[in-house]
């Protein structure tokens, strides 16, 4: 089904609306909360918040793009929950990933973290439209869905080594490109 | 505080990025380098060095090819992770791939020396309690061969529902530590259980239970003396159901020891991904060969057994009349031995 038609389900509150969500990007929606969160269990009940979630805000919300809508709200509740688990001392992925990216962002002591936030937003959009199509679903296989080098190695019908290379070469042009921008946080 | 504003900062980014990225796959056609036999042989040296190896990278070809090669230099970055069947994390990849350090878990107590483990299983495959246990867990790290993070835990073991305890069991720690939780079942599996025959295995294994077929093949032919035609095909539900059918049931005696020219020697070979969970493999192989050999090919080593050659030619037909196609390359990675 496609998505316009699974959002007019959720515009006549039918309960078919979910149903058709999770057969299209349930399988999507774990792989991202299992990644970040480093266990299946607690993926599947953030999934499942995500649903509700997308239950509550179509309508009125009307998303264009309604798989990255749905793993945006599952990325949200995951890192949310993860904030919550600090204690238990895991690596899941994600964070694993998201050192890699801090190494290439220049730091700065500013404490307007939303502001910040947001240009480096707009920053990586531009680097984004700067990429090939193929390095960026790579970036954001690692980085946007934290999914691990073999994973995608696996999904690209690449070696685990050219995918480790490309991340590397497209960090540097990322450091690059803030650098020139001007943009640290 | 930066890993909270890069997470922020990737959340704004224009979602048709995050679609994009989401349906994202390669082009089906196209030569593509698979990993050299000395890379593969490098990948075995290291999983046989870390005495536990979650890390499954029996990559697509490793049959082909010649175990007995001598490793490159500096090419550890090859070791894959299937980090979402770990549970207490400790494991790290540095950004080249490489593992860098993992917990690795070994049972202390007299009579589990052998048993080790790198995932869990889910609680309604667990059965009765078989006894207490200490586990002796620490946090190594590869590239100087250091241990740390040291710790003995007391646990309780379990029997996998049908699964013959001399071959695996899971465990729950009764205290907590480091890297794992109290609440999980860690699948443990014997480094040292072999199998008389499919039977055996099937029998010792609960197959019945815990044995699935994925989604793919690729059936595999050399294409010259240094490249092979590697096909793959997609199994749909009736065909994996079929495959599992003959995997069940088919007979085949024990080979006692693993030869590679059992691969190199076959005109053609059939990989089929599949999941035997008991024995503590979440992805396994199972290679069919001309020659009438049937491998399974899990973390914990090779079992090879010989069901004849109208079986093995029946499965390959199976699959090359029923699967669908999906890509075919020739890659130079066949080196028959000298």
């Amino acid at each position: 089904m496609n998505d316009g038609k699974i959002i007019e389900l959720f515009f006549e509150r039918s309960d078919e609306a979910i149903i058709e969500l999770s057969e299209k990007y349930g399988r999507l929606a774990i792989s991202l909360a299992r990644n970040i969160l480093g266990d299946e269990g607690e993926a599947e009940e953030c999934v499942n918040d995500a649903y509700l979630a997308a239950w509550n805000n179509i309508p009125p919300e009307r998303p264009s793009a309604l798989g990255a809508y749905l793993c945006g709200i599952v990325r949200n509740l995951s890192y949310s929950r993860l904030r919550r688990q600090s204690a238990a001392k895991r690596r899941p992925e994600a964070l694993i990933a998201l050192d890699e990216l801090s190494e290439v962002i220049p730091s700065s002591e500013s404490v307007d973290g939303a502001a910040e936030a947001k240009v480096l937003s707009d920053a990586i959009d531009r680097f984004l439209g700067t990429l090939a199509a193929d390095d960026r679903a790579i970036f954001l296989r690692r980085y946007w869905f934290s999914d691990s080098v073999s994973d995608i190695a696996a999904r690209l019908n690449r070696r685990p080594h050219y995918i480790s290379v490309r991340l590397s070469r497209i960090r540097g042009r990322l450091k690059k490109f803030l650098t020139n921008e001007g943009i640290t946080i | 505080m930066k890993n909270e504003k890069i997470i922020e900062a990737l959340g704004g980014i224009d979602p048709r990025y995050i679609a994009e990225a989401a349906e994202y796959s390669p082009a089906p056609s196209g030569v593509r380098v698979r990993p050299s036999h000395r890379r593969i042989a490098l990948v075995a040296a290291c999983a046989a060095l870390m005495l536990v190896t979650l890390i499954f990278t029996l990559p697509m070809m490793m049959p082909l090819s010649t175990p007995e090669s001598t490793p490159e230099s500096g090419e550890i970055e090859l070791v894959g992770l299937w980090s979402e069947y770990l549970l207490g994390g400790g494991d790290k990849i540095a950004s080249e791939g490489a593992l860098v350090e993992a917990w690795l878990r070994n049972i202390s107590t007299e009579g589990y020396e052998r048993y080790e483990s790198r995932h869990t299983i889910a609680p309604e495959y667990v059965g009765e309690k078989l006894g207490d246990v200490e586990v002796y867990n620490r946090l190594y790290r590869y590239l100087d061969d250091t241990v740390s993070g040291e710790e003995y835990l007391d646990a309780e073991i379990f029997r996998i529902k049908g699964v013959a305890p001399a071959v695996s069991f899971c465990l729950r720690y009764t205290e907590q530590g480091e890297a794992l939780t109290t609440t999980h079942y860690y699948v443990f599996y014997n480094k040292d259980a072999s199998y008389r025959d499919l039977d055996d295995l099937r029998a010792s294994l609960a197959a019945e239970t815990y044995f699935s077929v994925g989604d793919n093949a690729v059936y595999a032919t050399p294409a010259s003396s240094e490249t092979v035609d590697l096909t793959r095909y997609g199994l749909d539900e009736d065909l994996a159901a079929s495959l599992s059918e003959i995997f069940l049931t088919v007979d085949g005696e024990s080979i006692d020891r693993f030869d590679s020219s059992l691969f190199t020697d076959c005109r053609s070979q059939l990989q089929i991904n599949v999941s035997l969970i008991s024995d503590g493999s979440p992805y396994a192989h199972v290679y069919v060969l001309e020659n009438g050999h049937l491998v399974y090919a899990s973390k914990n080593g090779w079992e090879v057994f010989f069901i004849g050659t109208d079986r093995t030619d029946e499965i390959i037909r199976l699959v090359r009349r029923n699967g669908e196609k999906q890509w075919n390359n020739v890659t130079g990675i066949y080196a028959k031995p000298e």
